[in-house]
């Protein structure tokens, strides 16, 4: 089963503070690898609090904890700016050097692995 | 115990002045009146960070990182030097004189938040003024695609809907808040009205009360999600309003529409000024990257994205920004200063960055650092380094210095400088 929702970025005051311990640390990373869904859309796809999803879109795709919340309404997500949410966006600015990173669609389902980690991110950064 | 006051935040467009940093044994060990996020920036400022100069990952003397960088620089066809808003004026300047050096292009982190803005400001001007005068008289104030609790935790209380001032003593009471928002944040429990807009209906419905403002009537039952007869009352609310104020973040400039946004956002400020006083702040994300734009300003003429291949600085944002000059594959070699791309740019930018002989000037260790060939260290701004920085209504703050950094690490600025020597020699 397969929802898909109008995708948001953006910054946390969680990220700001994890961020500033250090972008190595376990509190930043925890703090961005998490996409934030209404309870009603992760009982759609048969996930609870804390399972892995798949989040897809045109541009490419990733691996995130899934974390519920009301604070967010049914067809929307939201995952938070870093290093797993930046694998979803195309580059493309259409001339203004800004790309698309807020109201993008994206498909979510349950996952089939963990997300990967930073280490991993990383490795597969490099090539 | 050292205690030092009045010290600067050099974590967000804020640049709250009233932290109070206590200092013992060359480690800071209390802040008082931080928000969370500057909490954490002062406290944890000596953890995670980059240790030595390192080439390839192997530690190497300063010296030795500075002359593989500038050789790096030097050889580049299309070098990029790209961050700088977090970190002082100083270092903003010297980053702007290497480029003209070696020819290459400067962008800052504008390009992806507040670039649009700028655009729109270019194209229809501004209404603006200081984050003190919104504190002493807006009786409005309007929160649009922005949530100062995450991003800016102290605006609330220091300059805008909690803040007393001289002309609204009654703090909160005296003022109307509206939060406009695609999804229902927090704010919504902080604004008098929440205005949940459609995800890409921001220009919808800013064409909608600027309609209404001019005295046009809707002949719709909604705009965007928004009900007609709230819009109507918010219209006439703005235009009897004795001083009102729209601040406005990423929700606007990230969103479909980008300038556009900015532009009937901009609309809508001039239109209710011939009813009242109304004014547009952007909120500014980085401590610096307002001054960043100013500085940047100073030496070329132009704000961001700005290239110096043909010896003279020419700009066009789309084409000397960060994200299309680095997922064109045009970018040959980079130099990132205090800004984590990696982590942050969408995907094929970011790894572009790991094709190509990247440098990297940072307090700690980032995505970027990781993928970097050469990593310099580089003192903190605002702690263990002075500078000056703009908060976000273009107000220029000087920055203290604390402490003393890490033996051997030297700030930003001073480390441009001896880059720029060694591609001089």
């Amino acid at each position: 089963m397969e929802i898909t929702v109008t995708l948001i970025t953006g910054r946390t005051a969680e990220q700001g503070v994890g961020k500033e311990i250090g972008k190595t640390s376990e509190r930043y990373q925890r703090g961005v690898n998490y996409i934030l869904l209404n309870p009603r859309d992760a009982e759609r796809i048969g996930v609870e609090e804390g399972a892995a999803v798949e989040v897809s879109t045109l541009h490419g795709s990733t691996r995130v904890w899934c974390k519920l919340s009301e604070d967010i309404e049914a067809g929307m997500a939201f995952i938070p700016l870093g290093p797993w949410a930046n694998r979803l966006f195309d580059p493309e600015t259409h001339g203004t050097g800004i790309p698309s990173v807020k109201g993008v669609e994206a498909k979510i389902r349950r996952a089939e692995g963990e997300p990967p980690t930073l280490e991993e991110l990383l490795k597969e950064l490099k090539g | 115990m050292p205690v030092y006051r009045s010290v600067v935040c050099p974590f967000c467009g804020c640049l709250c002045d009233d932290l109070e940093i206590t200092v013992e044994d060359n480690r800071i060990v209390k802040v008082r009146n931080g928000c969370a996020i500057s909490t954490s920036k002062f406290l944890h400022h000596h953890e995670n960070r980059v240790e030595n100069p390192l080439i390839d990952g192997k530690p190497v003397a300063l010296e030795e990182a500075v002359k593989e960088a500038a050789e790096i620089l030097k050889s580049a066809r299309r070098p990029l030097i790209y961050g700088l808003s977090s970190t002082e004026c100083g270092a903003i300047a010297k980053a702007i004189e290497l480029a003209e050096l070696i020819g290459g292009v400067v962008d800052n982190t504008a390009s992806v938040c507040h670039g649009p803005t700028i655009l729109a400001l270019q194209t229809l001007g501004e209404s603006k003024c200081t984050l003190g005068t919104v504190r002493n008289r807006a009786d409005l104030i309007i929160y649009w695609g922005c949530n100062p609790l995450e991003a800016h935790i102290r605006h609330l209380t220091r300059y805008s809907a909690m803040a007393r001032g001289l002309y609204t003593s009654g703090g909160r009471k005296d003022r109307y808040v509206v939060a406009v928002d695609v999804r229902e944040t927090r704010m919504k429990r902080v604004a008098d009205l929440f205005l949940k807009v459609n995800p890409g209906g921001d220009y919808e419905l800013l064409s909608a009360l600027r309609a209404v403002v001019r005295g046009y009537g809707l002949d719709v039952d909604e705009v965007s999600g928004v009900p007609r007869d709230v819009i109507l009352e918010l219209a006439e609310r703005m235009k009897k309003s004795r001083f009102g104020a729209i601040f406005f973040g990423l929700g606007l400039t990230q969103s479909e529409g980008r300038h556009m946004n900015i532009e009937a956002a901009i609309g809508l400020v001039a239109d209710l000024n011939h009813h009242t006083k109304f004014v547009l702040i952007p909120m500014r994300g980085h401590y610096n990257v307002a001054g960043a734009n100013t500085v940047t300003t100073w030496q070329t003429g132009y704000p961001y994205a700005v290239d110096f291949s043909r010896g003279y600085p020419r700009y066009n944002p789309g084409e000397y920004t960060a994200v299309d000059l680095l997922a064109r594959g045009e970018a040959d070699a980079a130099l990132i200063i205090a800004s984590d791309p990696a982590a942050h740019l969408p995907y094929k930018a970011a790894r572009r960055l790991a094709e190509i002989p990247t440098i990297v000037l940072d307090p700690k260790r980032s995505m970027t650092s990781m993928i970097s060939r050469v990593v310099i260290p580089t003192a903190a701004a605002g702690i263990e380094a002075e500078g000056t920085a703009y908060r976000m209504d273009g107000i220029p703050i000087r920055l203290k210095k604390l402490m003393e950094p890490p033996e051997g690490v030297l700030p930003d600025a001073e480390v441009l400088s001896l880059i720029i020597e060694e591609v001089m020699r």
